[in-house]
């Protein structure tokens, strides 16, 4: 185990984390809520750096070792010029209310986190390998990348069904870790997938927590942790909990952006851009939800048209480092992706039809009602959608988010309306873990859309009702 | 203050169905990870680690063998129908692992029913290097 590359490499990820952080957000000294959630953000955006430059380098023709090493060392320095660097911040829109949550919804939050501790123990202990995609695709890639001396050997088209097409986020992740400990583990993929449970969990409650205040926040945790599978879908290491922490952080900046004075948008926005190229990197579904946000942004948007393409231009600057990586890994490196490799006529006529439609629109709506995977949730969620979201409400910044959803929701029915597999086969074993990455996102928005006054009469009928809330 | 009033209404509402779907969730979860799991296996482990079903196995591999045979029931590897096939990619990783063909010098042998080695010695000109079950085992290609 090579310790000191292994404090060099988090020294890295965090110094360059916080570095970022630090140049977006500008909390008020009492603020341990926007501290958490810019803290927990940091993690995020560092350990997703440090795979990107790990990739970029051993691309370039550097071995893991070296790789991890220079990836490393170039994030201590950008960290230390961020910390160094000055400039305009943005100051976080903070709850001006003051309510608590009451005890017994601290109890339920705290029970609900032991359940879903000692669930993801159990899985965890029973399925070591995680779920089927992990090993097969994720893991497989990774071990892949850290044994292999030649970059084309990692992307071996004999192995039938592995997906070498797939993007490298996870796969780089595990192998940064991998070169510290000195060969690859079965923990340490499962160690960073419980992480990004709680990245996804605590960037939600601390987004919300932040913009609502906290008895919204712990209501939307207790959903997300409630949520059939959540527990599963954290341990079995699969790229879609990584996909919906980017989606929901993509969220969080691009609706800060909106709210934000004109001055302070040009950052958020670029972060929004980059979180949303970094979705890409973790999973080719990543395109439709990176292409659907700033489109809605630029569409619903009551802007002059010249705003608009600045904005335009800063999602693609934030994201342009990322996506050059993209595309020299799908030009140069990485087969074909099976949904491109039939003849243009074939998938004309496939999107022509209607029947198809119709059932691809009957088995997604089966999905929605599989209670094993949702509960009631996916059938709760229309309506929710239909008495929050559509409306321009008071917090009307999360109106293009809401039509950037719909944009991606049309794009995953044209997706599987073009897809070369069995349609019934290819949605069930898909529409369940592409419906999740967008689930957080759901939740922040319906949260954020729901009506919210900071009222001492309202308080009171809460308290009186339903003993909900209570004044500080 | 009435249209506030409203709202809170609203939002309680809400907030009691949130709590109820989560509840409603969260049994889900606990039963069938708790009881059902546990049920289907008569109490006994789920699964184990992939990488100790090969563990015996891959010792015997010289490390410049970048290419493993693989010879099982199945004619034509298709993504899905051999689980096994891609467990062996996994885990013999860096190594990949190809239906069994001329080029192949170590061969692994993955059946789901106990199969006779000797048969399997003589039609393809292999030895047996190792065998941990009467349907699993490490071959070598005998050289002429």
């Amino acid at each position: 185990m090579n310790i000191v590359l292994g404090v060099i490499e988090l020294g890295g990820a965090l110094l360059f984390g916080f570095g970022v952080m630090r140049r977006v957000f500008e909390t008020t000294s009492s603020s341990i809520t926007v501290k958490a959630l810019g803290a927990l953000l940091s993690l995020l955006i560092g350990i997703s750096a440090i795979s990107v430059l790990f990739i970029a380098f051993w691309f370039a023709g550097f071995s893991v070792l070296n790789a991890s090493w220079f990836a490393s060392l170039v994030l201590i320095v950008l960290g230390i010029s961020l910390f160094a660097a000055s400039g305009s911040k943005y100051l976080f829109p903070e709850a001006k209310c003051s309510f608590v949550a009451t005890s017994w919804i601290k109890l339920l939050w705290v029970s609900v986190i032991g359940v879903t501790v000692i669930i993801a123990i159990i899985l965890g202990v029973n399925t070591p390998d995680g779920g089927w995609d992990s090993w097969m695709i994720w893991n497989l890639r990774a071990r892949l990348i850290f044994g292999v001396s030649a970059v084309v050997d990692a992307f071996p088209a004999q192995i039938v069904g592995t997906h070498p097409d797939y993007p490298l986020m996870l796969p780089g992740i595990n192998s940064v870790i991998w070169s510290v400990l000195g060969a690859p583990s079965t923990i340490s993929p499962l160690i960073v997938s419980i992480l990004l449970g709680i990245l996804c969990v605590g960037i939600l409650v601390g987004s919300l927590a932040g913009i609502c205040g906290w008895p919204k926040a712990m209501i939307a945790g207790i959903m997300l942790l409630c949520t059939p599978k959540f527990a599963f879908i954290m341990t079995s290491q699969e790229a879609d909990l990584m996909v919906s922490v980017f989606y929901l952080s993509a969220t969080i900046f691009t609706f800060l952006a909106l709210e934000a004075p004109e001055t302070n948008q040009k950052i958020l926005f670029v972060m929004s851009g980059a979180i949303l190229a970094a979705a890409v990197w973790t999973k080719n579904d990543g395109i439709l939800f990176a292409m659907a946000m700033p489109i809605s942004v630029f569409i619903v948007n009551k802007m002059p048209i010249k705003r608009r393409f600045l904005i335009a231009k800063w999602y693609f600057l934030g994201a342009l480092p990322i996506l050059i990586l993209v595309i020299y890994f799908k030009l140069k490196i990485a087969p074909q992706n099976d949904l491109f490799m039939e003849p243009l006529s074939i998938k004309i006529s496939r999107s022509m039809d209607l029947q198809r439609l119709g059932m691809v629109l009957l088995i997604l709506l089966r999905r929605m009602c599989y209670f094993q995977m949702w509960g009631l949730f996916l059938i709760a969620a229309p309506f929710l959608w239909l008495y929050f979201g559509g409306k321009k409400s008071e917090r009307s910044a999360a109106y293009p988010i809401w039509f950037s959803l719909k944009i991606a929701l049309v794009g995953i029915v044209a997706v599987y309306m073009l897809t070369p597999h069995d349609l019934s086969w290819h949605i069930t074993h898909s529409a369940d873990r592409l419906f999740f990455q967008y689930w957080p996102t759901f939740l922040f928005l319906i949260f954020l859309s729901v009506p919210y006054q900071c009222d001492n009469a309202v308080a009171n009928r809460y308290d009186r009702n339903f003993s909900l809330l209570r004044q500080k | 203050m009435k249209k506030n009033l409203n709202n809170s209404k609203r939002v309680c509402w809400f907030y009691r169905a949130c709590v109820v779907l989560s509840l409603i969730g969260l049994s889900r979860t606990i039963y069938i990870h708790v009881f059902v799991d546990r049920k289907q296996t008569d109490g006994q482990k789920i699964s184990t680690s992939i990488d100790l079903r090969y563990e015996s196995i891959k010792k015997l591999i010289p490390p410049e063998i970048k290419e493993v045979g693989y010879l099982s029931e199945q004619e034509e590897i298709l993504p899905f129908n051999d689980k096994y096939y891609l467990q062996a990619n996994y885990a013999l990783a860096p190594r990949i692992v190809v239906p069994m063909n001329d080029r192949s010098l170590y061969v692994l042998v993955d059946f789901e029913q106990p199969i006779s080695f000797e048969d399997l010695q003589s039609k393809y000109n292999l030895s047996l290097l190792s065998s941990t079950r009467p349907n699993f085992g490490l071959l070598r290609k005998v050289s002429k």
